[in-house]
């Protein structure tokens, strides 16, 4: 936190209730540290893109914040309440996430997929309700993956999975997402529906969302505010304007950048020099 | 992209000098001593050269003391030799002439010809050997060849071939029991020489074959870089792989013909050779023969000083030792998902129904045709309802608890399946049934005289262990499929190795395990069918309770965690339940059967995708399975009896090798 300064007045963490709240994270395995010393705090109802060069930290911060991983060092508090505190399906109730490669779901249809959100609320020998129902069919129309509702999902393409997975986090009808990567297999214009969808949620429903993104355009077109990882530490952070400055992406990604303002929108691009 | 299964730094690590020395120093210190024992120093020269005819000591000493200790490092070093050239043409570093299905097949060949052609054998058991060795070799390439040659596949078509000839060579062997010790014996890998003959043509096979390989070393060792790199160098490569080939089923059948199976002398000697700092292929292949000569020496001398009643097997030796050097290797093999995964399935949902009609129909065909039908001295016999009185305490007790076990090992199937989200675990391929039959074994030789309830505790013990152990090297790879496959294949290795000694061991306590190990229902009594029936019929309706995490389990742990799944209680309960069903159906039919692997895939294919389906119309394929297995091994050699375990694994093989082969890359 030390390398953090307050970027602008209207820091966009300040003016929401944390969501996350990070004291002295640290992750490490024999021989390497991946997370240093992580003290932060993360806004509720906003989308945060998680950037940094590879091997960075982003990936584990991100499964350490959905419990996929115990931390080895430091606490991390889910609206006030520690991580291990939480009971699984109570935190799953609140947090949905979305690992960098989903699996095949070899002979799933898509609409068992997506029911498969609302585990977290009937368990395993509860009884399906209607409620249960229109969620995962409010889910599928939010998505727009109606059409494949009865398709095998290893028969889609990959733009069309992801959008399935994204329908399935929907129904399991949480207040905030995780996603690692959501976009890294796929080409451009999938990139540009699933992250237009991801903000579309965030934006309608109020969605809390930490996403790693690898591309900082991606980032900066679709998120709120930015935090930058580099070497297991936070070494920016900050809204999307402060981010995309020569200064900044330099000591983030350690290349001589330009920011050209897009022609139509005024948005700022990066480019290596 | 290809995955590569990477022999890792622990092989590849140079280690100071190797223990080469210390092993032929340790092989060569027990010989002596053991000729010691049998003649004085003095007349060593005489006991060689010219033995005394009279002397039994000396006659001992000229033909078969010395034949025997000169055998052990020609043998080793042949198979060393096949060995690397394997694993050399096959850029695989598992493969070994046992874990191809080489051994397996020439054994196969040789216990067919002996039985029923024996006339063959003046071609020389070495052509028999050869041939069945093709034979196994083709299966195994026909069944990896599609997923082109990924190491994995080709030891997991390796085990299934080895499975499915060592079931026919056990069907065979238990048709003939005259020759049954000494055929078993001889499977077992034995050393015991009399006379100098095999020790001089094993001699020459290894001359032969070193010569070979040094005409071919050069163009060999091109392979070590990738096939399309070594093509672009100008090098035949289909025909110096073929040559190669060939080369090492010769080297590896001739040891076969000529002392049985000595399983993993091929695997050990290459992996010991690298870890020895042997970086190239012309170190390694220097070393690997070097290697296998001590290794089958020192496990031979090893195996002839052992305190036991009777003396094991050399092969047996060499087979648990496999086993464990195996398990060392898998688990430090890579961690990338290289299985296959099955041909998607497009099934209209409308057909559903009817398939399942016709389903219903072949299972209720299948238990009625076995109560009824049956053959006597006349030919086919279609009992009436009177006949029926008498026969069905014969027949129904065996249909019910073959319909029992069947059904369980469905279940159990589905269950790993799903739980390992992986299209070829299996009850049997992941060592559970082995891991009961160890039980078994154990049971039996510290407490012979104990009733049916301590049985079906140590088997479950066993089973449990087993796979406990399987889950624990899973775990810390997250369950990758290769990983969680090799040491079931290590398990399973144990398990024949031990149950193999228990068997040589010429143990009266162990009489009932070859026909229990062979997977016999004939001795099903109408309680035990009873308790076999109650068992899957419970079994049945605990395993819906799990339906949902089924359907998320197969997802990996990282979806599973996101849903809030406790993965720690929900992989134990679907374990347990797998494991209690799997040990159900392994006390009846005995370890091998393929049922659980193919009853998941019959159902679906036929369209069952989801859980509960799956679950019930699998119990019901692998019970009708099962029943047709049992019903075929009571008629087919009537008046005599086949094992119903070794008719299934001879039903079921084809096609679980037929789908590894069409499995999608």
């Amino acid at each position: 936190m030390q390398s953090l300064r307050p970027l602008s007045a209207a820091d966009p963490a300040s003016d929401v209730a944390p969501l996350f709240e990070l004291d002295g994270l640290g992750f490490s395995v024999p021989g390497r540290t991946l997370l240093g010393s992580l003290s932060l705090t993360l806004p509720a109802r906003r989308c945060v893109g998680v950037i940094g060069h590879n091997g960075s930290g982003k990936s584990t911060l991100l499964k350490i914040l959905a419990r996929q991983q115990p931390a080895s060092a430091g606490t991390v508090r889910f609206e006030g309440k520690a991580l291990g505190d939480w009971s699984d399906r109570g935190f799953a109730r609140k947090v949905a996430y979305l690992p960098q490669q989903p699996p095949p779901a070899t002979g799933m249809l898509v609409r068992e997929l997506v029911a498969l959100g609302r585990y977290p609320w009937h368990g395993a020998l509860g009884r399906l309700r209607q409620g249960d129902r229109d969620k995962v069919a409010e889910a599928m129309a939010l998505t727009d993956v109606e059409r494949f509702a009865d398709r095998l999902v290893d028969t889609l393409s990959g733009g069309e999975r992801q959008r399935v997975w994204l329908a399935m986090l929907v129904a399991q009808d949480t207040g905030c997402l995780l996603l690692d990567e959501p976009i890294s297999a796929l080409d451009l214009s999938h990139q540009l529906e699933t992250l237009g969808l991801v903000q579309r949620l965030s934006r309608e429903r109020g969605l809390s969302v930490v996403a790693v993104l690898h591309d900082v355009n991606m980032a900066a077109r679709f998120c709120d505010e930015i935090i930058a990882l580099h070497s297991g530490d936070v070494i920016t952070r900050g809204a999307v304007a402060a981010i995309m400055t020569r200064d900044e992406l330099l000591r983030i990604y350690g290349v001589e950048m330009e920011i050209l303002a897009h022609p139509r929108n005024g948005q700022r691009l990066a480019f290596a020099r | 992209m290809r995955a590569e299964i990477d022999s890792g730094s622990w092989l590849a690590a140079p280690s100071s000098g190797g223990i080469l020395p210390l092993m032929g120093l340790a092989a060569a210190c027990l010989a002596l001593v053991g000729l010691w024992g049998e003649l004085q120093p003095s007349q060593w020269m005489m006991g060689l050269f010219a033995p005394e005819a009279s002397d039994p000591r000396q006659m001992a000493f000229h033909h078969a003391l010395l034949p025997r200790i000169f055998i052990a490092p020609i043998a080793g070093a042949i198979l060393g030799l096949a060995g690397v050239i394997l694993q050399q043409v096959l850029r695989n570093p598992l493969a070994d002439p046992t874990t191809l299905g080489i051994s397996a097949g020439a054994h196969g060949a040789l216990v067919a010809a002996t039985l029923f052609a024996p006339m063959l054998l003046d071609f020389g058991r070495e052509t028999i050997a050869l041939c069945g060795g093709i034979v196994a070799m083709a299966c195994v390439f026909a069944a990896a060849g599609g997923r082109r040659f990924s190491p994995l596949s080709v030891i997991l078509a390796g085990l299934l071939v080895s499975l499915f000839f060592g079931a026919g060579a056990s069907a065979l062997v238990v048709l003939n029991h005259d020759y049954l010790t000494e055929l078993f014996i001889w499977q077992s890998g034995s050393l015991l020489q009399s006379g100098w003959g095999n020790t001089a043509k094993l001699a020459i096979v290894l001359i032969a074959g070193a010569a070979a390989t040094a005409l071919l070393a050069r163009v060999l060792s091109v392979l070590d870089i990738e096939e399309s790199g070594a093509r672009s160098l100008g090098v035949p490569l289909a025909a110096v792989q073929g040559a190669a080939l060939l080369l090492a089923l010769l080297l590896s059948t001739a040891v076969v013909a000529s002392l049985g199976v000595l399983g993993f002398v091929g695997l050990a000697a290459p992996a010991l050779a690298r870890r020895s700092g042997a970086r190239t292929f012309q170190q390694r292949l220097v070393r690997s023969p070097l290697y296998g000569a001590a290794i089958l020496s020192l496990t031979d001398q090893i195996a002839q000083i052992l305190p036991l009643a009777q003396e094991i097997p050399t092969g047996v030796a060499t087979a648990v030792m496999g086993a464990l050097l195996l398990l060392g290797l898998s688990g430090r093999a890579s961690a990338k998902a290289d299985l296959p995964a099955p041909p998607p399935v497009h099934f209209d949902a409308g057909h559903r129904s009817a398939f399942l009609a016709c389903l219903i129909g072949i299972i209720l065909a299948a238990v009625l045709g076995a109560i009824f039908m049956g053959r006597d001295h006349g030919g086919w016999h279609w009992s009436s309802i009177q006949e029926l009185s008498a026969l069905w305490l014969w027949r129904v007790p065996r249909i019910a608890a073959s319909f029992a076990a069947g059904s369980m090992l469905g279940v159990a199937g589905v269950l790993m399946q799903r739980l390992t989200g992986n299209p070829m675990a299996a009850p049997e391929i992941l060592g559970i049934s082995a891991g009961a039959s160890i039980g078994l074994i154990v049971l039996l030789l510290i407490a012979p005289a104990v009733d049916a309830g301590w049985t079906i505790l140590a088997a479950s013990m066993g089973g449990t262990l087993a796979l406990a152990g399987v889950l624990l090297v899973g775990m810390r790879s997250s369950f990758a499929p290769q990983r969680l496959v090799l040491t079931g294949v290590s398990i399973a290795t144990l398990c024949s190795g031990l149950a193999a000694l228990a068997m040589t061991s010429g143990d009266p306590r162990l009489g009932g395990l070859v026909s229990w190990m062979a997977g016999s229902t004939h001795r099903v009594t109408p309680s035990g069918a009873a308790l076999a029936l109650t068992l899957a019929a419970i079994l049945l309706l605990v395993a819906p309770l799990t339906a949902r995490w089924l359907d998320i389990l197969p997802l990996g742990s990282g979806i599973a965690r996101g849903l809030g799944l406790g993965l720690g209680k929900s992989r134990l309960s679907v374990l347990l339940i797998a494991a209690i069903a799997t040990t159900g159906a392994t006390l009846i039919v005995g370890p091998l059967t393929f049922i659980g692997l193919m009853a998941p895939h019959l159902g679906r294919l036929l369209g069952f995708r989801r859980v509960m389906p799956q679950l019930i119309a699998t119990s019901l394929i692998g019970g009708a399975l099962m029943v047709l297995a049992d019903w075929i091994a009571r008629i087919v050699i009537f008046p005599w009896q086949l094992p119903t375990g070794i008719v299934a694994t001879l039903l079921a093989g084809p096609f679980v090798l037929n789908l590894l082969r069409r499995a999608r890359r």
